[in-house]
């Protein structure tokens, strides 16, 4: 690594002695893929040094910096999960999953809004198919934001019509997700819809004991695995 | 021989013994023979393959003005038709992989026609730039060749090609390759009244499934296996969609049948205005050079400037940790260390090592390699 970055392709940040990528190093990686750099580092999901107008990146993930930790916490234990079934696991952070989607408001207009989940994870193998946008909670969010955030996915999947996601909240504590929950099973209430698929667990748990063990209960209250290998 | 080695080099610098063979039908053994012929005569020099140990030849300055004495042009137009130059030839190293690979479906193509008394004429390698116009902007769609097939009947069709043999490469670069494409073909500039003028497109991929779904206009595609067990003329080649959606496999000939006949359009080659002094190596060490001032440059501190230089240097197993750091910033050594990356791309690690090069300590650790 000190050999990448003496060649400036990547850069060690000291307060943690992490390690990011330069524009040098996309440049260099998009060079293979015979694409330009801009493009691939939006198709491969890359974040750099690059700094352009609204987007938080890698500053966003330096100032945030628990919050980074967590999610690579959860990245870690989804890998070595995968990798012990035999699957492949695709993950995004949250740089390159963003979702906009069309709500109508009270005026009965139409605006755009985006979804920023903090990381979207694809696995394939035993037990899979699952694609699931993950949400990290540290427990410095407000219980009514945590919940607004089930409004967004809600209004997200009636936007795309896409039913096949769920929505993996990981939290510091168990009572921290029950509001969110809560606010799920209103939705599909209100709306006579089936509810968001949502799971909740803790970040404790889902380190210890990996994402496919029983460990995430859902809307209905029943406690289970994600994949269908693992009782739900 | 060595006005064919020398034209060969010419079209396809960074070439192999091999691919030599394959192109002209001689046995791998006296390819080398010739070029290495060229290397002691000074009109070529070598690297080494990285992902295959074996060597690859390109012309140096005194090659390019004897292969344009023998093609009846200048050294500066042979040299920017080409892109021959040192800055050129440093360009495709971090694609050597791509270069090598699906080269080797056009010289194998070339073969075939020449079999079947054809012949693939004015074929040009990667990198070979088709400029087209996105917002105002001029863009280029990287492709890996292009040439003019001729069959024996004498019909010539132009085609562009495309190679994504790589399946360690996200499949989303090839759907955006794709998107360049179809950009390209509907650009005005290119339009003519009685149709497209973009040539037909081959497309040689490792599998079905990393085509996108959709319509993909004068795109033919075939898989690198069954490139590799029927030949590039008898394989089945589709015209749309994935093998499921569309069962009606051709052949080349009557694939390119039905994508229509199209007039060969003036593609700029890259770089093709004329240089203006020869900047092809000097000597058959010219690319030795940059790695050389590397590796003196190391441990002194001061930053590598030269982009191009680096895949000289930069070990095989550090890209995918590249790409690992990329996608999870802010990572530990650690964690580094624990996160599998792509499938490991042998590249230019042997062509450093045959360099004089330092050993880069503690990279295998932290990647977990």
């Amino acid at each position: 690594m000190q050999q990448l970055c003496r060649y400036g392709l990547c850069q060690a940040w000291q307060p943690r002695q992490g390690y990011s990528l330069t524009t040098r190093g996309t440049q260099l990686l998009a060079q293979e893929a015979a694409l330009p750099a801009t493009t691939y580092r939006r198709i491969a999901g890359l974040l750099d040094d690059a700094r352009r107008p609204g987007e938080r990146g890698l500053d966003f993930a330096r100032a945030n910096l628990e919050h980074t930790d967590g999610v690579q916490r959860a990245f870690l234990a989804f890998l070595l999960a995968t990798r012990a079934r035999g699957g492949a696991l695709e993950w995004h952070g949250e740089w390159a999953c963003t979702r906009a989607y069309r709500v109508v408001d009270r005026r009965r207009r139409a605006r755009l809004q985006t979804l920023r989940p903090d990381a979207e994870l694809r696995y394939t193998g035993p037990g899979g198919p699952l694609h699931a946008f993950l949400e990290l909670d540290r427990g410095t969010t407000a219980a009514w934001r945590l919940a607004n955030k089930v409004d967004q996915y809600d209004a997200y999947r009636a936007s795309s019509g896409d039913e096949r996601f769920a929505v993996l909240l990981v939290t510091t504590g168990p009572d921290r997700a029950d509001a969110p929950l809560a606010r799920a099973r209103a939705l599909a209430q209100l709306q006579r819809t089936a509810p968001l698929d949502l799971r909740a667990t803790t970040l404790e748990e889902l380190a210890a004991r990996g994402p496919w063990a029983p460990i995430w209960f859902d809307t209905g209250g029943v406690t289970g695995g994600l994949l269908s290998l693992t009782p739900r | 021989m060595r006005e064919t080695t020398l034209v060969a080099l010419a079209h396809a610098p960074l070439l192999g013994a091999d691919d030599l063979a394959l192109l002209h039908g001689l046995g791998e053994r006296g390819a080398r023979r010739a070029l290495e012929a060229r290397v002691s005569a000074g009109e070529a020099g070598t690297i080494a393959d990285p992902a295959t140990r074996r060597h690859l030849y390109f012309l140096t300055a005194a090659g390019v003005a004897a292969a344009a004495a023998l093609l009846g042009t200048t050294p500066d137009d042979l040299e920017g038709r080409y892109g021959l130059g040192e800055r050129a030839l440093l360009r495709r190293l971090p694609a050597l992989r791509r270069l090598v690979a699906g080269r080797r479906v056009l010289l194998r193509l070339a073969a075939a026609l020449e079999q079947a008394d054809g012949a693939l004429e004015g074929w040009r390698p990667y990198p070979v730039g088709w400029a087209f116009h996105r917002a105002g902007r001029r863009e280029t769609l990287l492709l890996d060749g292009a040439a003019t097939l001729r069959f024996a009947d004498g019909r010539r069709c132009p085609i562009g090609y495309l190679w994504d043999g790589a399946a360690e490469l996200p499949p989303a670069a090839l759907a955006a390759r794709l998107d360049r494409l179809a950009e390209l073909q509907v650009d005005p500039a290119y339009a003519l009244p009685q149709g497209p003028r973009v040539p037909p497109v081959l497309l040689v991929t490792a599998a079905p499934e990393r085509l996108p779904a959709g319509d993909h206009p004068a795109l033919l595609w075939t898989t690198a296996e069954r490139l590799e067990s029927s030949g590039p003329l008898v394989a089945p080649w589709w015209t749309t969609g994935r093998p499921g959606a569309n069962r009606d496999a051709r052949t080349l000939r009557a694939a390119l049948e039905l994508s229509g006949r199209r007039p060969p359009r003036p593609t700029p080659a890259p770089g093709a205005a004329p240089a203006r002094n020869i900047s092809a190596p000097g000597s058959p060490d010219g690319l030795r050079r940059h790695a050389d001032r590397l590796h003196m440059m190391h441990g002194t501190g001061r930053a590598v400037r030269d982009l191009l230089s680096l895949p000289l240097v930069v070990p095989p197993r550090a890209w995918p940790l590249l790409h690992c750091v990329g996608q999870h910033p802010l990572l530990t050594r650690t964690d580094l260390a624990t996160v599998p990356r792509r499938q490991p791309v042998r590249r230019l690690g042997p062509l450093a090592a045959a360099l004089p090069l330092r050993p880069v300590s503690g990279l295998a650790t932290a990647a977990g390699l």
